[in-house]
């Protein structure tokens, strides 16, 4: 483990256990200060991680001599905390009361839903962008399972771009929603007007094309990751549009997207957090998978289980 | 040596240290080790503590060979305080002497 690897764990740690930001970036300093003083006396990295000891020991060597973040108040905390409880709840109640357990699943959304917005400092419109994701899959889901029409209800996804540029800071962002408002608008009149969906993506094309001009599609959209996620977004659309198109798996492919917040948590979070924050998904898509394929709805929540598992096996190492 | 006693020893030695000369952090913790066994976990948050308490000062200064250092330097609170740990550790010390002397 390097300077960078050993110094971003000591931050991760001192985050997980709520070290005020303040506090965190003066111990940084010092334990950056500390390392670069034993390299310039000619230490190895393995001997200088051997000499500070683990980021772990560290931060319980300075229990006591810091100030910790102001805790979420109680009841929303508690809420938090109960939420997978109440989630599941419902799930059994509709799953062995009435043989409902797709979609009634998607009752696990309230687990980081709430999560999401109790905890979250910023306005309401980042807000909504963080939560319209769920909302936007779970009505797709509701919507396309009752009334089988997939397309264009993936249209709700749209959702969530309109609430990301309701974040931005700048004028510009009613061009995007005009442009935006009307290519969905004549998609969605030449697809109900003529049957015809595929080849009138392309009016969307204008849209992407001022976003990129003003190099916004992946700052804003995707944050700074841009390369990777942005080939990550146009591979998942490729493959749902046309796995959709030709083999009708619209219910089925939304799957794909998932691997969208995958590759950004495993770009942006650092150390073995990244790993934990990707359970989720993969629960969604074991669970799915599972329950459409093999009809296994009422064993397959069990994959649900792996949040908490991971979470302690790697949160607690 | 009980670690809590170490604990307390060290905090005098680190006091009793930084009040000849200025000093960084690594060099706080060379000077110690010179003479007790102690590692960076041991000496760094006391470090941390004694600066919260206002025993210490710290400062930057630059470093030719790479990032800034703090230096910690002894407030006036720090010397009164030292004052009162090495009484209190040498009337210890004697009394412990007298009795094992015997």
């Amino acid at each position: 483990m390097k300077k960078k690897g050993y110094l971003d764990l000591l931050e991760e740690v001192l985050r997980q256990n709520s070290v005020s930001v303040e506090e965190c970036r003066d111990i940084l300093e010092d334990y950056e200060e500390l390392y670069d003083g034993y390299l310039e006396r000619g230490m190895s990295d393995e001997e200088i991680k051997e000499k500070l000891g683990s980021p772990y020991n560290v931060v319980a060597s300075l229990k006591g001599t810091m100030h910790y973040e102001k805790k979420i108040t109680k009841p929303k905390e508690k809420f938090i905390a109960v939420s997978p409880f109440i989630a599941l709840l419902i799930f059994f109640i509709f799953g062995f009361g009435y043989d409902i357990w797709h979609p009634t699943w998607l009752v696990f959304f309230l687990i980081p839903m709430s999560a999401i917005v109790f905890s979250m400092k910023e306005g309401i419109w980042h807000l909504m962008t963080a939560i319209s994701p769920f909302i936007a899959t779970a009505f797709f889901i509701l919507f396309g399972f009752y009334t089988g029409v997939y397309n264009p209800t993936w249209m709700v996804f749209l959702l969530i771009l309109v609430f990301a540029f309701l974040t931005m800071n700048e004028k510009r962002k009613y061009l995007y929603l005009g442009l935006l408002l009307v290519s969905s608008a004549l998609y969605l009149w030449i697809g109900l007007a003529y049957e015809v969906y595929g080849i009138s993506l392309l009016l969307f094309l204008p849209l992407l094309a001022v976003l990129s001009y003003y190099g916004h599609v992946e700052v804003k959209l995707i944050g700074s990751y841009r390369k990777p996620i942005g080939y990550v977004v146009i591979t998942t659309l490729v493959v749902y549009f046309l796995g959709g198109y030709f083999y009708d798996l619209w219910d089925v492919l939304w799957l794909v997207f998932l691997t969208i917040p995958v590759v950004a948590i495993y770009i942006g979070e650092k150390g073995r957090s990244r790993y934990i924050a990707m359970t989720p998904f993969v629960s969604v898509t074991i669970f799915f998978l599972l329950g459409y394929f093999l009809d296994l709805w009422q064993f397959s929540w069990l994959a649900f289980l792996l949040i908490p598992i991971v979470a302690i096996l790697i949160g607690d190492e | 040596m009980n670690a809590q006693f170490k604990k307390g020893v060290v905090e005098m030695c680190i006091l009793k240290l930084v009040s000849h000369r200025d000093m960084y952090g690594l060099e706080v913790i060379e000077g110690i080790s010179k003479e007790i066994e102690v590692n960076e976990n041991t000496v760094y948050p006391i470090l941390r503590r004694l600066t919260v308490a206002g025993y210490f000062d710290t400062y930057k200064e630059k470093n030719v060979a790479g990032p800034d250092r703090k230096y910690y330097k002894v407030t006036s609170d720090g010397e009164a305080y030292l004052k009162v740990l090495l009484k209190e550790y040498k009337d210890f010390t004697a009394r412990v002497e007298r009795m094992i002397g015997e």
